[in-house]
């Protein structure tokens, strides 16, 4: 590649040449505040943190913020940012042969030494292969030689990375923060040494929480009917089980201290500020509660002061608390006041994005109305108190209905609800109560507010590795469609406002979150035929997922809809991210029977096996749960007549 | 209480950041404004919002060194400290160019911005200066009409441009206005290293609808391409009809940089044209 003369290797002046021809060009332009424009120099670490979505919804993410950051303020290391071009542009790009670049200096993807992908979900596996094959890099690890980059994934789809192991040279198990600071260390001196490819892979495996697919191989029969499902070492070099990496101080990491502030429309355009990572309220189908064990609070001080720093360095007009459970925050009280005594005068408006309808009292609502109205949203998962043990999911029917009674009466309007179907154990009375709930809840509404309204969500249930629900036969799409019209002729004109996500959708999720090795050729040969941006309804199909399974030999009956049997081989079973096996074992049974399990947090250990295996332990303010909460409280939950 | 400091603000807008649109501009000077500290007046209701109006949108790729903005203060501030304080927190690409305090609310930027002037580097398929472009300008301002289609709200429409085109003109890349040109040239990598000699200078009608360059440029038989647009002014009408700038340029020359150059030596067939434009608005 020829160099031009005024910069290094910056792609700008073809790039810009081709905007005025696709949609939103202000995606590849860059330019945010706050951007950093580090010169990289050649004894640096070079990473390129891609998002495999569009820049709409990639930009906002923390993950890759709090990276950028961290691996910017390094002596090391140089990080810049890249997102999946939209399919206009990717076409514009392979005509003109500009490969995939970075938005910051607007380099191409070559010239990093490391390409680090983050994995929110399964579906955007597909877009890693064209971010790759946009990047000139080649898709398999196998085919790659001295001088490509090092391809890395994160992210909690990857904590089963088996569907993508031939495509990534490593991943990262765990809070990236540590990992990458580890890694970048290692990486700096072996190229400094100019060490080679495999050499390099050798080390990156013997960091903690790292995993490097190509030392592994597939054990015989460790499946049904001969498959080689699980997989094991294949050098000494490669440890036999991967423990994830868990920052146990989040106030040692005060990030983002000087968050990108967008230049045009993107999701989440607000100040986004974890007060906690990791829940230990138990859901038995949430992959994020399972793998982000134990709680880790920030200390309400430090949340103010990155409230403050961020907000001044940003302009933002809102603040979004982010966790798995924000009122579960034992400092959410303070944190809440202070943010309006600071900046109430200023128009912020503050927002908890996932609220347990348990834990959300008066008080709360008064503080997050207090200067502006913001969204709702509450998540009780399933219909009926029996199936809400049976996920673990312990809120009652009058949980909800004081916090409805709390938000009308605090001057919301509108409440959204999110349920899920295809649970184990469901049966059409669990799905035909979650119109019933909803019901009830635009009652109470309607005594506050003529058009009081309820927004009810619901998606098909996957299960997810790690979880106890990994076992579970997926329900299939027919029946996920019969339980949708089942609750549609429910909702009929009731004041409720009925959203689904697609049943296909779930089904070919199914295939990849649970799937071994072999389902990487799926996800190639659903890329080859064009299926990019798999969480676009516009571009989804899910014909191209099954007839790739059944040209790969895979069969959804098998794979996906079956229920695993105890002693069958996991995919992910050399990769340690969530409890112990054992443990997820007896919460499968005890889901069977519908018998709850109490918040760690506040009862005494039941040894999980994350902070007895890794020596952590919580990191909460207060030993009491938030006011009103029906679980670990000792209150006998009502059961629904 | 007490009464609202409305400050008139003009901007340019160079570089890459001409891709983004009018209604991210809008965010983003609101975000910059609280960066900077403002004493931002806000609208009353549900959901405050900062009073500020914006003036005619522009289109996402022109660059300008002429764009608009009335924001009112719920304190006085002078209005060279304004512009000193945004320009420490605005995103690279935007500069404040002179700012001034209006008496009272003044009249809406929208309703009295009447024309607009624009800077554009034209090219033919080859990218080269096209030939015989002067001779298809002048025989175009010759025509009684230019029908051109438009779309608005996702219908294709014919109207007729030759009312908005209120002058048009090939000048030469030294002549007046060139430097313009050349501070959005120093941000634009993408434009050929030997520039062309000539480029078109045009003022066109911003009512009833604000005219474009690329659709004057659409009715030309040669069809010859923009590849860059910058718009160099916005124009009120003063007491006696006369354009004029909506800023005083000469009371806040402290806070211009200096790059602004005005092109107001409109002809006096340009004027009625504007004066028709207008009644066919009204």
């Amino acid at each position: 590649m020829t160099t031009s003369a005024h910069t290094s290797q910056s792609l700008w002046h073809r790039i810009e040449g081709v905007l005025p021809e696709v949609s939103k060009p202000a995606r590849y332009i860059g330019s945010e505040g706050n951007i950093i424009r580090k010169e990289p120099s050649p004894e640096m670490v070079r990473w390129l943190l891609v998002f495999p979505d569009t820049y709409e919804i990639g930009l906002p993410n923390l993950g890759i913020q709090i990276l950028y950051e961290l691996l910017n303020d390094r002596a090391d290391a140089q990080a810049e940012r890249a997102y999946a071009p939209w399919t206009d542009m990717a076409t514009v790009m392979r005509r003109e042969g500009i490969p995939l670049f970075s938005v910051d200096r607007h380099d191409p993807a070559r010239a990093f030494d490391v390409l680090g992908f983050t994995f929110p979900s399964e579906l955007l596996y597909t877009n890693l292969l064209e971010c790759l094959d946009l990047g000139g890099v080649p898709l398999r690890a196998s085919d790659r030689v001295e001088g490509d980059p090092l391809v890395i994934a994160g992210g909690h789809a990857v904590t089963n990375p088996e569907p993508i192991a031939p495509f990534v040279d490593a991943v990262v198990i765990g809070d990236g923060e540590d990992a990458v600071a580890d890694i970048t260390a290692v990486l700096g001196d072996l190229k400094a040494a100019g060490a080679s490819r495999e050499a390099r892979l050798t080390a990156l495996a013997a960091v903690d929480g790292v995993y490097v697919p190509s030392l592994y191989a597939p054990v015989p029969d460790s499946g049904l009917e001969g498959e080689g499902c699980s997989v094991a070492p294949k050098t000494a070099a490669a440890p036999d089980r991967i423990d994830k990496r868990t920052v146990a101080d989040l106030d040692a990491m005060p990030y983002p201290r000087r968050p990108l502030v967008p230049i045009t429309e993107v999701v989440h355009d607000r100040l986004n500020v974890e007060v906690f990572r990791g829940c230990t309220r138990g859901c038995r189908f949430c992959q994020a509660g399972m793998i982000t064990r134990p709680v880790r609070e920030r200390d309400p001080a430090a949340v103010r002061r990155t409230v403050a720093a961020g907000l001044a360095a940003s302009g933002y007009e809102d603040v979004s608390l982010l966790s798995l459970s924000s009122a579960d925050y034992s400092g959410i009280d303070t944190v809440l006041e202070d943010i309006m005594s600071d900046h109430g005068e200023d128009r912020i408006a503050v927002s908890l994005p996932s609220l347990r309808v348990d834990a959300f009292t008066v008080d709360i609502a008064a503080q997050v109305q207090r200067v502006k109205s913001t969204g709702l949203t509450f998540a009780p998962e399933a219909g009926t108190w029996r199936l809400r043990s049976v996920i673990n999911k312990l809120v009652t029917d009058d949980d909800l209905f004081a916090a409805a009674e709390a938000a009308y009466a605090s001057g919301w309007k509108r409440m959204k609800l999110y349920f899920m179907i295809g649970l184990p154990t469901e049966t059409d009375e669990d799905v035909l109560a979650i119109a019933a709930l909803a019901t009830r809840c635009v009652e109470i509404g309607r005594r506050h507010h003529k058009g009081a309204s309820v927004t009810v969500s619901v998606g098909g249930f996957v299960p997810k590795a790690h979880t106890p629900f990994q076992w579970f036969g997926q329900d299939p799409p027919h029946e996920l469609d019969r339980k949708l019209a089942l609750l549609k002729a429910a909702t009929r004109r009731s004041g409720i406002k009925l959203r689904w996500h697609d049943s296909a959708a779930s089904t070919a999720e199914g295939i990849v979150s649970r799937g071994d090795r072999r389902v990487a050729d799926v996800i190639e040969a659903v890329w080859r035929g064009g299926g990019v941006f798999q969480e676009w309804r516009e571009h989804f199909r899910l014909d191209r997922w099954l007839d790739a399974a059944q040209a790969c030999g895979l069969d959804p009956e098998t794979n996906v809809h079956r229920e695993r049997g105890r002693d069958e081989g996991l995919p992910w079973d050399h990769i340690a991210a969530g409890p112990r096996r054992e443990f997820l074992w007896d919460e499968w049974e005890d889901a069977h029977a519908a018998r709850e399990l109490e918040d760690c947090r506040w009862t005494p250990c039941y040894d999980c096996g994350i902070c007895t295996d890794y020596g952590l332990e919580h990191r909460v303010g207060s030993l009491t749960p938030p006011a009103g909460g029906s679980q670990g409280t000792g209150r006998v939950p009502a059961e629904v007549a | 209480m007490t009464e609202n400091t409305t400050i008139r603000l003009r901007y340019e807008k160079t570089g890459r950041i001409r891709f983004v649109s009018h209604l991210d501009d809008v965010r983003l000077w609101e975000r910059a404004m609280r960066r900077a500290r403002l004493p931002l007046a806000f609208s009353q209701g549900f959901s405050p919002r900062p009073l500020m109006r914006f003036g005619p949108a522009l289109p996402t790729t022109f660059a300008s060194s002429a764009e608009y903005i009335d924001v009112e203060l719920a304190e006085e501030i002078i209005p060279e400290d304004l512009a000193t304080r945004l320009a420490a927190v605005l995103p690279e690409g935007y500069g404040v160019l002179c700012a001034e305090a209006l008496p009272g609310k003044g009249e809406s930027l929208q309703a009295a911005i009447v024309a607009a002037e624009y800077a554009v580097l034209v090219e033919d398929v080859s990218g080269r200066f096209p030939s015989g472009f002067e001779a298809e300008v002048v025989h175009a301002l010759e025509a009684d009409a230019l029908p051109v289609t438009i779309r608005r709200k996702g219908e294709e429409k014919v109207v007729d441009l030759r009312p908005a085109v209120l002058d048009a003109r090939v000048v030469p890349a030294d002549g007046a206005g060139a430097d313009v040109l050349a501070a959005a040239r120093a941000a634009t990598t993408a434009l050929p290293r030997d520039l062309p000699d000539h480029w078109l200078w045009c003022r066109l009608a911003s009512q009833p609808r604000s005219a474009r360059p690329t659709e004057f440029l659409s009715v030309l038989p040669s069809r010859p391409r923009a590849r860059l647009v910058h718009r160099s002014a916005q124009l009120v009408r003063d007491e006696t009809g006369s354009f004029a700038e909506p800023i005083d340029l000469s009371l806040s020359q402290e806070s211009c940089d200096g790059q602004i150059r005005t092109q107001t030596q409109g002809s006096e067939e340009a004027r009625q044209h504007a004066h028709a434009a207008a009644s066919e608005a009204g």
